[in-house]
């Protein structure tokens, strides 16, 4: 597809209501800023993207993170107008899979009909076609640079795959989900009978845990089988936010009080204590584009807090069916933090700003995307009677609410300089390294690895001159 | 007292044991002659995961491995010209040959920043060895080769600079002495020597050996 098929393409899904954050995307003012930033990331071995939504707390002035976000997120076109750098990236990861499972030779050529998934979110919640889709034909392009004289072909979920060499297939996540298979024994998924080598979406290891096709001890084991997802290693972490807000400790970025839940009633106990200190965030645990997030405030009383937590449930089933509860839980509850507002003309709006990270071996790179704005002004007293006052995920989103992360005006109007940005991408960036390192080596709160208190005094560990020869 | 045998054609490089100890290690020798027969590769799976399951400080898991099999592309030949003069008389017997690096600084999951890990070469070695010992227990041998130019293999394979290239390893089936030329030949004939116990292992102060190996109760 052309620049300008392309082009064509966006312009129709946006008369449908799509979300148009390529419309924001600037090649010369992202080159003139200096993005993507580059910084090390020695531990890095492997391919991946993130998003990280940070605020400006406008009580400390401090930074916060709601919530770190897995290759199921969008926003990467917001940079240059386009996702060829995913894309490139995703690339990248497929190959490597390919080589590693034995399907591409020294020789480069392919022994085995292989299949990529690109999966988007369910339909009725779908409304990033302008970036998936050209990103999609990104990727088979650069598949097939990568992979001279193999045959390529691109599918919908619902078609028959043909003769090619390599398939790659889009869909909604529950259309994909029905033809993909899991061979325990062998620790491989396939499609439609044929070896997957890439997915780029986690939500689809949710639905198939959901639907009882994959065992959700391997996720949570981290199991090797799980490489082929883009960003493998951070499956469960995407969905423990908990975790993610203890990985920004020692960094420009301030981690939020938090809780996690295993019963609705634990979780009413737990907000109650939490209230003490201002307004609580809950969230369901394995769900994605603001599903069933709500917000409590002091004044209200136990049964309010039940039913909304009830709600919160209610709306989980809704969006993933009623085998949906083993994913709902732990409910997790997290200091309700106020952003620096944005002034339209019914008030001040809350924001927050999504930073892409995108890491490959030995760096990192990082780029802001978009400045999200709320639907509705902010409301001290009744903000948590509406989440359009409080809430700025994609879903349901205006385009006049989606603002650059690049432009200096709309970052000067919140308060964050380019001092913060930097500092932002910069603790983003080694939040990077520090889940990668946890992960891999059972660190963090509650891991198996022991960390004395020497190291958190932020000595050596070892000290360097004790085994001087 | 020696617990095992050597295979009927091996040479017989034990080392008199006073004391029980683990077949493999007691036969375990680091040979130069080797036959062409390629090492299983589900034998060679078992070395490395023998390998992971090595302790390390803070569980770093700091070694890395690079598999240069021959016949499989032009790792084998570019990681064998790594090898020094001495190396390369016997080495390109042997149809595996492995580079152990190891990561020269340590991540602390509670800063964020690398800190020292003057430990590295230890838990290198402590990896290295368990990968040795089930070959051995496999009917592998392995020859461990500290002679050989880092800098060159971290150039040719481009390796980032936090991981130290720290030895290369050959891997095989036995092979006889006599295919080796002479001066080799002796060597690998040459009985292995050990210091006995006593000039080990010290109690009551340093220097002083052990009451331990003395007592009738060992004997």
């Amino acid at each position: 597809m052309t620049v300008d098929r392309e082009r064509l393409a966006r312009i129709i899904l946006s008369g449908i209501n799509d979300i148009e954050e390529w419309r924001l995307g600037d090649p010369a003012l992202a080159a003139a800023k200096g993005y993507p930033r580059a910084f090390p990331g020695e531990l890095i071995d492997d391919w991946g993207i993130l998003f990280v939504d940070i605020v400006l707390d406008a009580g400390s002035g401090k930074l916060v993170c709601h919530e770190v976000n897995g290759p199921n997120a969008v926003g990467s076109d917001a940079l240059t107008g386009d996702s060829t750098l995913r894309a490139a990236n995703e690339a990248s990861h497929a190959i490597r899979r390919m080589k590693e499972l034995g399907y591409l030779g020294t020789d480069g050529q392919l022994g085995t009909q292989v299949v990529t998934i690109h999966a988007h979110q369910h339909w009725q919640f779908f409304r990033t076609g302008g970036e998936f889709y050209p990103r999609v034909a990104a990727f088979a392009d650069c598949l097939a640079d990568k992979l001279p004289g193999q045959s390529l072909a691109c599918y919908a979920a619902g078609d028959a795959l043909g003769d090619e060499q390599v398939s790659v297939v889009m869909g909604d996540v529950p259309a994909i989900t029905a033809n993909i298979a899991f061979d325990a024994e062998a620790r491989r998924f396939t499609y439609r009978g044929r070896p997957v080598v890439f997915m780029g979406n986690p939500n689809l290891l949710s639905d198939l845990i959901r639907s009882g096709k994959f065992p959700r001890a391997l996720r949570d084991s981290l199991d090797p089988c799980l490489r082929i997802l883009h960003a493998w290693r951070f499956s469960g972490l995407i969905h423990d936010k908990g975790q993610q807000q203890e990985l920004f400790a020692n960094t420009a970025i301030r981690p939020l009080r938090h809780f996690a839940a295993s019963s609705p009633e634990e979780a009413v106990a737990k907000t109650r204590a939490m209230l003490a200190e201002g307004p609580v965030v809950l969230k369901p645990s394995d769900t994605s584009g603001g599903v069933g997030v709500s917000v409590v405030v002091a004044s209200m009383s136990d049964d309010d807090i039940r039913g909304v937590i009830d709600r919160l449930i209610a709306d989980c089933r809704r969006k993933y069916g009623e085998n949906s509860d083993a994913m709902i839980l732990p409910i997790r509850g997290f200091e309700f933090v106020r952003s620096t507002g944005f002034a339209l003309e019914d008030g001040e709006h809350l924001w927050d700003l999504r930073i892409a990270i995108q890491y490959e071996p030995g760096r990192v790179l990082a780029y802001p995307v978009t400045l999200r704005l709320t639907p509705e002004a902010f409301d001290p007293e009744h903000f948590h009677e509406e989440p359009r006052r409080w809430i700025s995920n994609v879903s349901g989103r205006r385009e006049t609410l989606l603002r650059s992360g690049m432009d200096d005006a709309v970052l000067a109007e919140v308060g964050m300089t380019d001092e913060m940005i930097e500092q932002a991408m910069q603790a983003c960036a080694r939040w990077t390294s520090k889940a990668i390192d946890m992960l891999s080596r059972g660190g963090g709160k509650g891991g198996g690895v022991f960390e004395d208190a020497r190291e958190a005094l932020d000595e050596p560990f070892y000290h360097g001159e004790k085994f001087r020869i | 007292m020696s617990t095992a045998q050597p295979a009927a054609g091996e040479t017989d490089r034990r080392v008199d044991t006073r004391y029980p100890v683990l077949p493999a290690l007691v036969d375990r020798w680091s040979p130069r002659s080797f036959t062409d027969r390629e090492p299983e590769p589900a034998k060679l799976c078992s070395m490395f995961e023998a390998a992971r399951l090595a302790p390390s400080a803070h569980n770093t898991q700091p070694t890395r491995f690079l598999l240069a099999r021959k016949g499989r592309g032009d790792v084998y030949r570019r990681l064998f010209d790594c090898l020094d003069d001495h190396n390369q008389e016997w080495a390109d017997r042997a149809p595996v040959l492995i580079l152990a690096s190891v990561t020269r600084r340590r991540f602390s999951q509670i800063t964020g920043e690398f800190h020292p890990y003057p430990h590295c070469l230890h838990d290198l070695g402590l990896a290295v060895m368990s990968l040795t010992v089930q070959a051995h227990h496999l009917g592998l041998h392995t020859h461990l080769m500290a002679a050989f130019d880092p800098e060159k293999a971290q150039e040719e394979f481009a390796i980032p600079e936090l991981f130290l290239p720290a030895m290369v390893i050959a891997v095989g089936y036995l092979g006889p002495s006599d295919a080796l030329p002479p001066d080799l030949r002796e060597k690998e004939e040459a009985p292995r020597t050990r210091r006995p116990l006593e000039e080990l292992v010290f109690e009551d102060g340093w220097g002083e050996a052990s009451a331990l190996f003395g007592s009738a109760e060992t004997a």
